[in-house]
């Protein structure tokens, strides 16, 4: 029995965490911990190697500013939005060129050729043709969820089993009906799973472009905060990124992938039998 | 409420909903914030304003005002802001910064 279980067992008010956590917290304290001692033995100046005590007054000087929630409001509408653009282009044009051997050989190389061109390399030109701002901004993350949608629905599209379209063909379905019935379904796992990797990469395109093409959010606050020796307010919004990520993982894309994936049957749900 | 829903999709369900909740409070805070820093003034479109922070306005707080009409400088405390249109001075006192709203005196 652990430590943990054995003090719920004697009536102690613990909080219901498992095992794991305890430890994730335990691990997070510890680098905390060492990150404070390096400060003291290291002892560089606080804008040089800020120290945890100086990143925790910055982050309750941020929130008392009202910056950072609002900055966080920025990221996150930009994210949300860049990522239903990214989703849903990726899917429909996947769905064309996995159903459709003419825009499959229409497209099918251009899509190719931009895959290599990460998005960094867009959003100087993107500012010269559209300026600073959320459009930008927009285009730069629909940009980088574009592909591993569009490349994941390709592959759900393909792997198909053929035996259940003609099942569904010879029982009279339509094109339509082919489509919504089975391909869809069978394509959805891959769908997902191309969408969380497209959510994570997307995350690491909006700070960039944040930083370079927006007046606010949370790319810019480490940017602003880099070019005005504030390096406190760059850890605090590190740090952010890091939560924030950590937060919309394992509240919103683990559970909807799991759930997607053991609903079509790829995998069995724990504890499911055998 | 989530009982009928099945176990792996009740935490995206929870967040969201509680991403809501949090929103909702938020807005209604800010809306009830807004009414009393602007219970007393008088809202003629063009007033000018002094609005007092607990700290020295950053760029941030600085496009804020410059939302709101002409920003003059910040002294003893107070932004001053000139021909300050209503709606967006409305839209600056539901912020949870903002200490408070006052129209300024016209110089003789």
């Amino acid at each position: 029995m652990t430590d943990v279980s054995a003090a719920a067992v004697r009536g102690l008010p613990l909080p219901r965490v498992k095992t794991s956590q305890w430890r994730g917290i335990l691990g997070i304290l510890v680098v905390l911990a060492l990150w404070q001692v390096s400060v003291w033995i290291i002892a560089l100046p606080a804008y040089f190697y800020p120290a945890p005590v100086d990143v925790a007054a910055a982050f309750v000087d941020l929130i008392n500013k009202g910056i950072l929630p609002a900055y966080i409001a920025d990221s996150a509408f930009r994210y949300a939005t860049g990522v239903a653009t990214g989703l849903t282009l990726g899917v429909c044009f996947g769905l064309l060129i996995g159903l459709s051997r003419f825009w499959s050989r229409l497209l099918g190389p251009i899509i190719n050729f931009f895959y290599a061109i990460v998005e960094v390399a867009w959003i100087p030109l993107l500012v010269i043709w559209i300026g600073y701002g959320f459009n930008t901004i927009l285009i730069a993350i629909s940009y980088v969820v574009f592909f591993p949608v569009l490349y994941n629905t390709l592959t759900g599209v393909q792997t198909v089993q053929q035996v259940l379209i003609n099942a569904v063909r010879t029982l009279g379905a339509t094109r339509r009906q082919v489509l919504t019935s089975v391909i869809l379904p069978s394509a959805l796992p891959n769908i997902i799973t191309g969408f969380r990797v497209g959510a994570g990469f997307a995350f690491r395109g909006l700070i960039f472009a944040e930083m370079i093409a927006a007046g606010s959010g949370l790319g810019f606050l480490i940017f602003d905060g880099a070019t005005t020796r504030q390096t406190d307010r760059v850890v605090v919004g590190m740090i952010m990124m890091g939560v924030l990520w950590l937060a919309l993982d394992r509240l919103f894309l683990r559970p909807v992938e799991r759930a997607t994936i053991e609903r079509w049957g790829l995998v069995r749900a724990q504890g499911g039998g055998s | 409420m989530t009982r009928g829903l099945p176990s792996e999709w009740r935490t995206p369900v929870y967040a969201l909903v509680t991403m809501v909740l949090v929103m909702l409070t938020a807005a209604v805070w800010g809306r009830i914030g807004a009414a009393s820093h602007l219970r007393d003034l008088d809202l003629t479109q063009g007033a000018d304003i002094a609005v007092s922070l607990t700290f020295e306005p950053e760029r941030f707080h600085i496009e804020a005002f410059q939302r709101v009409g002409r920003y003059q400088g910040w002294s003893d405390g107070r932004a001053r802001i000139m021909s300050a249109d209503a709606d967006a001075l409305r839209r600056l006192a539901r912020n949870y910064w903002v200490r408070d709203i006052e129209i300024l005196e016209a110089q003789p």
